[in-house]
């Protein structure tokens, strides 16, 4: 179903443990291509952070492939020059924000690609206000709240202008106002292919045009789930409710 | 809650550059460390004095600090007079004062106190973000600005965490004492902080890699002197120069010092 050597980014017979632990991905097989917009779910403590930090090698798979565009990404090196490519967000947005202020924060990713100082300006500003950030260039980046967090830092991943996006959890913690805007966002970046590791349901059916499951340390390609809608009567169905 | 106080001040100072105010800083309090003859140390405090006056800080922020200073200075006040070896001042029972004594400890206060002062208006004006840039602009080695920039941004997260653990403690009810209870309580606490900190140095590490952090630091600020700054630093280096020369005996100062 998906041809290997047209994906962006291809798992291929991945499987990752600690030492002595049991597999925590166990063979997937997986594979993203361009314009592919899919979202992962799966109960928590099922790998999904760790499938994130194996495909940038923050982590070192225990066997297995990542090849990128017909590429094996095997040495560090090699995913120095992923990292360009792909970029991660992060679950706690403290983590990725480290300097003082937001315009050096995003313009560091930049200034590390070795940019010039006022390529690296230009570039950042252009990603602030693409995420609506104008005005927080010189805000303190400890004293911003929780979704003005996370959307600095997805602007800093931005900012190095990647093809591919890796969303950790991205709604935790997010009001919903910010969630809105996350959606909206996320279904702009046109030129962007993403994979959504949440829980969340409707965020995912937002954003997203597939949805899996990773369950036993695999991803199940063939066992997509499907959002549908019902009717269905009960009392007080009259009041706005949810099901859950 | 950890503050920077002198920040949000008003202040002629502000006019000059981080860079400036940060050399100037450093000047001063390297001549006053090395400096030994007392008129010189006079001239260190007056010079200090002045700039806080001109700074225009608010004078009871500054005595509160120098009010934290006077318990270390009056243990050397407590140590010192009796001490040292020399011609007798003054004799109580046993214990005798000499005149050596007294000098250190009257230059162990001239210095610290001056030292203090032109840190409070030079230095804790600025935040320690613009420190950091001051001191890479000064050629400091970019591990060690990085380092200073990364610990300000994670030091208030720390500050938070002992107080989201604190928190957990009162809510069930513990109450600092002297007891075993409360301080293997205070141990775990710290443990955790610990621990938590350290994971979280490694995920912060994870993120720097994520955007191809390599080592280097570059700044994104650049400092231009104006006319003001030229003046302040000729007027400092004036300063220094005649301490100096004072230090070395080859000048007198005016006879009121």
């Amino acid at each position: 179903m998906h041809k290997p050597h047209s994906a962006i980014l291809s798992l291929q017979k991945l499987s990752f443990n600690y030492p002595n632990g049991p597999a925590i991905i166990n063979n997937l097989d997986f594979s993203l291509e361009k314009g592919d917009r899919i979202g992962i779910t799966a109960p928590n403590g099922n790998g999904k952070s760790t499938l994130f930090h194996l495909i940038v090698g923050l982590l070192k798979t225990s066997s297995g492939r990542i090849v990128c565009e017909g590429l094996e990404i095997s040495k560090e090196e090699d995913f120095r020059q992923l990292r360009r490519r792909v970029g991660l967000l992060f679950q706690n947005a403290d983590d990725q924000l480290f300097f003082p202020t937001v315009l050096e924060d995003v313009a560091f990713g930049p200034l590390n690609l070795g940019k010039s100082k006022e390529e690296a300006l230009a570039v950042s500003h252009q990603v602030l206000q693409r995420l609506d950030l104008t005005g927080f260039a010189d805000r303190i980046t400890f004293k911003l709240s929780g979704g003005e967090k996370k959307l600095v830092a997805l602007a800093t991943v931005l900012a190095m202008e990647p093809d591919v996006l890796l969303l950790d959890e991205p709604t935790a913690g997010l009001d919903h106002n910010t969630k809105l805007r996350l959606i909206e966002l996320l279904n702009d970046f046109t030129d962007l292919s993403y994979l959504i590791v949440s829980h969340e349901f409707d965020f995912l059916t937002a954003t997203t045009n597939h949805i899996y499951t990773l369950e036993n340390g695999t991803i199940n390609v063939e066992e997509e789930l499907h959002i549908h809608h019902h009717e269905h009567a009960h009392i007080s169905g009259k009041q706005p409710h949810r099901h859950i | 809650m950890l503050q920077e106080t002198f920040i949000s001040q008003k202040s002629l100072i502000l006019g000059l550059t981080p860079r400036t105010r940060t050399l100037a800083a450093i000047i001063f309090v390297s001549v006053i460390a090395l400096s030994n003859e007392l008129p010189v140390l006079l001239l260190a405090l007056g010079a200090a004095l002045l700039l806080v006056s001109v700074a225009g800080l608010d004078f009871r922020q500054v005595g509160r600090r120098l009010l934290v200073l006077s318990g270390f200075l009056l243990l050397i006040w407590l140590i010192l007079p009796f001490t040292y070896q020399g011609e007798i001042v003054w004799r109580i029972s046993f214990l005798s004062v000499t005149q050596p004594g007294l000098m250190a400890a009257t230059r162990l206060t001239l210095k610290t106190c001056s030292m203090l002062l032109i840190f409070l208006t030079l230095i804790s004006t600025m935040s320690t973000a613009d420190l950091a840039h001051a001191l890479h602009s000064l050629k400091m080695p970019a591990k060690l600005v990085l380092l200073l920039l990364i610990t300000y941004r994670y030091i208030f997260l720390i500050e938070e965490e002992l107080q989201t653990l604190q928190r957990a403690a009162k809510v069930r009810n513990f109450k600092p004492g002297t007891t075993l209870h409360c301080y293997r309580t205070y141990a775990y606490l710290l443990g955790m902080l610990f621990v938590r900190a350290a994971e979280r140095a490694q995920r912060v590490h994870q993120a720097m890699l994520c955007r191809a952090f390599n080592g280097r630091f570059h700044s994104l600020r650049e400092y231009h002197n104006r006319s003001q700054d030229y003046y302040f630093l000729a007027l400092v280096t004036i300063i220094a120069l005649m301490m100096i020369l004072r230090e070395w005996k080859i000048i007198t100062l005016p006879t009121l010092l």
